[in-house]
């Protein structure tokens, strides 16, 4: 491996490699999906959780892909300060290497912990790593997917979401934790997330996508938590599908020539399916993103929703919300 | 300028918990602990979960000067407090003869003497048109002598004797002092580990700490003495408190015997 291939993801002799950046790309999904975006030809930009674990990640996907362009960035997203920085060496990563250009972002890190656990902000770890951490990813990293003409945003959400509730009083679940409810939560608000941003941004250039990867076989119920957690999960894992299988929905939507514009923004097996109604209550969507922002401190960044671009699922939804939102747009325009 | 809460030991997972829950009730805090970086990044967090005013200021309670320094620079502040939550305190594990002299005598400085100079600092800086409430955290360790952790367990009693009879004293010039009595609490990933060592009794005695941390403050706001948290806890702290100290010392040594014992083994 040469100097050049390890320190520029997109050197002259490639331009039109695609650069794709995956969070969680030490283990599971997130490094299954890097290994078929690589062997697509992608330029990497990989998330890790610590050095060492950038170190097993780079021999494993450079042994399965030996000319995988890859750049890894080691921190723990949970703390809001260290997912700041991240986004900063992302960005300046694009910027030398690919002219500020990001043609995919898949947000497929995350986290279940048995007791309640509060990052170094003093935010519950599992909101904080599954669904602020991507918020402020998408938000910092937004404008390098618009520069792209064809970004998609894709965050690994979950089946469970349709079981999640948002207890707005308690977000962080501090005063009655369960880890199950606090995992659910966190992936409606992976969908609510995609809603909102899709109600803000969505364009013919830029569109999130939240991915159901079904029951996966994945060590993520066996990291921060109990004996008696990890014994349960390491019965349900087994009857869940390989991680490869896992992260091809997200590979699908990542390769697909055009982006996939269905009815919904929530893809599973291959097909834009429903979501939960809680995940498309437009208040809930905006509720979330307001607190996020002010979690974030990202207050701003697009605050009120362009309802000139509003999302298709939503609408096909709200059908009485849409027909009011439309006449306002005319107004408007 | 509204009063607030001081929160000792505020980045560890206990502090966190109650800086947490005092910023969900919408509380000013004042928050301290060694680390002046990761206090900032506490405060910054807990300024935008509760949208309250937080003052972080650092120190080493354990160093008497760096108490002074820290109470002239909350006098310079204009702080006022109702609540004093004194959560900082720290426990080297092992055998007495293990542990050097100067350990030994961080912990009774930080449990013990810290939390005195602090409780008694704090005192002029109360709210005078409000009650003041004291929360020491004692532990269950404090409700008998545990052999392997002799220093730590007798510093937790003491925190329990001083503030029942200080709750006392002072119930008459309107401050209240509540002692917190928690089992172990898995407030990050080292203590999940040690409450998973202890099988099924550490499960059943171990609670969620941001429920403890809740709990507390609704009890004090009750005018309670002692909380025990959790059903495992109160019958450990009952029978605790009926035992003879000798006979407790006795059951405690042999269970550390017996997980030793266990530990070389599998070792």
């Amino acid at each position: 491996m040469n100097a050049m291939q390890e320190n520029e993801i997109n050197d002259r002799g490639d331009a039109f490699r695609p650069v794709a950046v995956v969070t969680g790309v030490g283990s599971g999904i997130g490094l299954a999906a890097a290994l078929g975006l690589a062997r697509a030809g992608y330029a990497l930009v990989g998330v890790v959780r610590n050095g060492k674990r950038a170190e097993e990640t780079r021999e494993r996907i450079l042994s399965d892909v030996p000319d995988a362009r890859l750049r890894l960035v080691a921190g723990d997203l949970g703390r809001q300060r260290e997912a700041d920085r991240i986004c900063d060496e992302i960005l300046s990563i694009l910027q030398d290497d690919c002219g500020g250009r990001l043609d995919r972002l898949l947000y497929a890190a995350g986290t279940v912990t048995s007791w309640y656990t509060a990052t170094e902000d003093d935010y519950e770890t599992q909101f904080a790593v599954n669904h602020l951490a991507a918020f402020r990813m998408g938000l910092r990293l937004r404008e390098a997917l618009s520069a792209s003409g064809d970004g998609r945003l894709l965050v690994v959400s979950s089946g469970s979401h349709y079981q999640g509730r948002m207890r707005w009083h308690d977000l962080m679940r501090r005063r009655r934790y369960h880890l199950l409810a606090a995992y659910m939560q966190s992936k409606l608000a992976n969908v609510l997330f995609v809603h909102g941003f899709n109600r803000r941004f969505a364009s013919d250039r830029l569109r999130a996508y939240a991915v159901d990867p079904g029951l996966v076989n994945t060590d993520i119920g066996a990291k921060s938590t109990s004996g008696l957690v990890r014994r349960l999960w390491d019965s349900r894992r087994r009857k869940g599908v390989s991680p490869e299988q896992g992260a091809a929905e997200a590979i699908r939507i990542c390769l697909a020539p055009a982006a996939p514009t269905g009815p919904y923004d929530y893809y599973k097996d291959g097909h834009p399916i429903r979501p939960s109604a809680a995940s498309l209550r437009p208040d809930a969507i905006d509720r979330l993103w307001t607190v996020s922002e002010r979690l974030c401190g990202l207050e701003g960044a697009g605050t009120a929703p362009d309802n000139g671009k509003a999302k298709r699922g939503i609408e096909a939804d709200k059908g009485i919300e849409a027909r009011r939102e439309r006449p306002c747009e005319a107004v408007c325009s | 300028m509204r009063s607030r809460v001081l929160v000792t030991g505020a980045v560890g997972g206990l502090g966190k918990a109650f800086a947490a829950e005092c910023a969900a009730r919408g509380w000013d805090l004042l928050v301290t602990d060694r680390d002046p970086d990761r206090l900032r990044e506490l405060a910054e967090g807990l300024r935008r979960m509760g949208g309250v005013e937080v003052l972080a200021l650092a120190a080493d309670l354990a160093c008497p000067a760096d108490r002074d320094r820290f109470w002239q620079e909350a006098e310079a502040e204009g702080v006022r407090l109702f609540m004093a939550i004194n959560v900082a305190g720290l426990d080297f594990e092992g055998p007495f003869g293990e542990r050097t002299c100067e350990e030994l005598c961080t912990i009774v400085r930080v449990n013990v003497e810290a939390t005195v100079a602090m409780t008694r600092a704090a005192l002029p800086f109360r709210d005078p048109m409000r009650t003041f409430r004291i929360i020491n955290v004692s532990s269950l360790a404090g409700f008998q002598p545990m052999p392997v952790k002799a220093t730590y367990a007798a510093s937790k009693r003491f925190l329990l004797d001083f503030s029942i009879a200080l709750d006392r004293e002072l119930r008459g010039s309107g401050v209240r002092v509540l002692a917190l009595c928690p089992a172990g609490l898995p407030s990050n990933a080292a203590l999940v580990r040690a409450i998973e060592a202890q099988g099924l009794a550490g499960r059943l005695t171990t609670l969620n700490v941001g429920t403890v941390a809740a709990r507390t403050l609704d009890r004090s706001l009750r005018g309670k003495t002692v909380y025990v948290p959790g059903l495992g806890g109160r019958l450990v702290g009952y029978m605790g408190r009926i035992a003879p100290p000798s006979l407790s010392a006795f059951l405690v040594g042999r269970r550390w015997q017996k997980a030793r014992a266990g530990r070389e083994l599998a070792s």
